[in-house]
């Protein structure tokens, strides 16, 4: 077991210390109920805006709310928001990126001319759009998050199928009569997924920033529910008296975005040697 | 002359996607759930009156009616009101789309002038200082949250250190200095992402061009190394980092929309959020509509420039 984990750090550094974040963050997250001594909305009317201290490890807010638990709670919704909009923007952007790489032609310019328009915006402005006017549940910031993705991940599918449309175990199996489902789903989908991969934890790491972004203007989770960004945005008006309220939230984001883009750059690493040793 | 005929294809391209375009950001508003009549009347509402005010917005008609009036209103310049103020769009627009515009360029600046010399360091000696710089940059730069760093700024060079203004806008026609001043934390801010992103891009361009057959045979010629960096290599390179600079100018654009938040600077991105707060239609119509335009026109320059760069892709005719 230990070899092994150590054998894997030894191919890629960054990748493995990107998963240990993650995993780390998630078992913390997930646990934290079992483990807090606080809830996220318990108020200690005592000890507003103090620092850190053996009660409160890194202080606590304006209305005495321990910053450590909304921490956690808020990575709750980070990560969901994440692991949504991924999830939404990959099943539906690999479908069509399959499609259009697969059968080419008029389908090809059917399905990627819309994904064209979608991507001349930038993410931010659509997302705040899209919640602003739908809604601010979890739910539409992650389908709005993931309106975003699905253009550039129908993008890379697309691209890696057509690389491997044309190769000699797709011609094979055509030749033995295998149907165009069977093509996609058994020799291309397999042999092209790889860089989508890459790209979906990259995306989730942006997802975070997205989800933090829009609960600081104001448009993502809304009060009390712990948001990074939430915490961000209230700890502003405080940040001379409680710099922690600011630091916290801030040094919590930039950890979980990290951690993502560390395992995104370690996974092209492995699954790309020749681009990266030079 | 190939130059124009190529310029006037990708002009040719625009046509399709600002159609598509201008498609999604009125289907976006309309398809929408709520109904902007009662938005406008607010608490005024009467049956009566909602049906005046949406028959004044052309909401009564059949879609594809709605869009040919919105879209023949737009090219004649006419972006409509603004629900609350009863001012035109176009006007605020007008105002507020420098303070984007200068924000944005002087990040572009800021961005260029760190990243380019960083990552050609970096590419000229890997596993050095730049490089390992360069690397820290590169991580870093992407990872850290923008409007986060922007408090870190305020906190740091405004609150603190008392070098900056931590919040406001200084026209340019009146105070220079006083303009650039205003403009250095949130430009530094903006900047840092677009660094990130700029300085692997350099790096890993100018080590594909180090690479090849050419260089080998200057070098063997005994041309100075600095020559070949500056002369020939960086030129084989710049395609790719101009590309990347293009491409993330959209994201500056999105990045603008929170800067502009945290140092309360009025510009089209903080419109468009506070317009969508309180549900403006036409003002975030237009937001949208000018950012979009915006970038599309960004990475037509791109292309063209491209084209001067590169006689190969010219000579396609595209």
């Amino acid at each position: 077991m230990i070899a092994r984990l150590r054998a894997s750090y030894a191919a890629s550094p960054s990748a493995s210390v990107g998963a240990s974040i993650i995993i780390a963050l998630v078992i913390l997250t997930a646990a934290a109920p079992l483990y807090s001594p606080y809830k996220p909305e318990t108020m200690d009317f005592m000890a507003p805006l103090s620092g850190p201290s053996r009660a409160h490890l890194l202080g606590t807010d304006n209305f005495g709310r321990d910053i450590l638990t909304r921490v956690l709670y808020g990575y709750q919704i980070s990560l969901a928001v994440a692991l949504g909009s991924v999830g939404f923007g990959m099943a539906a952007g690999v479908t069509l990126g399959l499609l259009a790489g697969y059968f080419g032609g008029a389908l090809d310019n059917i399905i990627m001319r819309p994904m064209d328009v979608l991507m001349a915006f930038p993410a931010i402005v659509l997302v705040v759009a899209l919640t602003g006017f739908v809604g601010r549940e979890i739910a539409v910031m992650m389908l709005a998050v993931a309106v975003v993705y699905v253009p550039i991940f129908a993008r890379v599918m697309r691209g890696a199928a057509l690389e491997c449309v044309n190769e000699l175990y797709v011609e094979g199996a055509r030749a033995r009569g295998a149907s165009h489902l069977r093509l996609m789903l058994r020799h291309i989908l397999p042999n092209a997924i790889p860089p989508v991969l890459i790209q979906a934890s990259i995306l989730m790491g942006i997802a975070i920033l997205l989800e933090s972004a829009l609960s600081f203007i104001g448009l993502g989770t809304q009060p009390p529910d712990p948001s990074l960004g939430l915490m961000l945005s209230e700890g502003r008006s405080f940040m001379q008296q409680a710099p922690w309220m600011v630091l916290v939230p801030g040094l919590a984001i930039s950890l979980a975005v990290l951690g993502f883009n560390l395992l995104g750059n370690g996974l092209q690493a492995l699954l790309n040697p020749a681009r990266m040793a030079r | 002359m190939q130059l124009a005929r190529y310029i006037a294809g990708r002009l040719l391209l625009l046509l399709p996607v600002l159609f598509g375009t201008s498609v999604l950001i009125f289907l976006l508003l309309r398809l929408i759930p709520g109904d902007p009549a009662q938005v406008i009347l607010g608490l005024r509402a009467t049956p009566e009156r909602l049906v005046i005010v949406r028959s004044e917005l052309g909401l009564d008609l059949p879609i594809h009616q709605q869009y040919a009036q919105w879209l023949g209103k737009l090219l004649a310049g006419d972006l409509g009101k603004d629900f609350r103020s009863n001012e035109a769009v176009s006007e605020l627009l007008r105002v507020r789309l420098p303070v984007t515009i200068e924000l944005t360029l002087f990040a572009l600046a800021l961005a260029i002038v760190v990243a380019v010399p960083l990552g050609i360091r970096a590419a000229i000696r890997p596993g050095g200082l730049a490089d390992r710089a360069a690397m820290l940059l590169g991580l870093l730069g992407i990872s850290i949250p923008d409007f986060w760093l922007g408090i870190m700024l305020i906190l740091l060079f405004s609150l603190g250190l008392r070098m900056f203004p931590s919040s406001g806008y200084v026209r340019l026609e009146s105070d220079l200095v006083g303009n650039l001043r205003s403009f250095f934390l949130p430009a530094l801010t903006l900047a840092v992402g677009l660094a990130a992103v700029l300085v692997r891009m350099t790096r890993a361009a100018l080590l594909e061009v180090l690479e090849r057959d050419f260089v080998k045979f200057l070098r063997a010629k005994g041309l100075r190394e600095r020559l070949i960096i500056y002369q020939h290599v960086l030129r084989n390179a710049s395609i790719p980092i101009v590309t990347v600079i293009g491409l993330q100018f959209g994201y500056l654009l999105g990045g603008a929309v929170i800067v502009e938040e945290v140092f309360s600077l009025p510009g089209v991105g903080r419109l468009i959020v506070s317009a969508t707060l309180e549900r403006n239609y036409p003002v975030v119509q237009a937001g949208m509509l000018v950012v979009a335009l915006l970038f599309i026109l960004v990475n037509l320059a791109t292309d063209v420039l491209y084209g001067l760069l590169n006689p190969k892709i010219r000579g396609d005719g595209a």
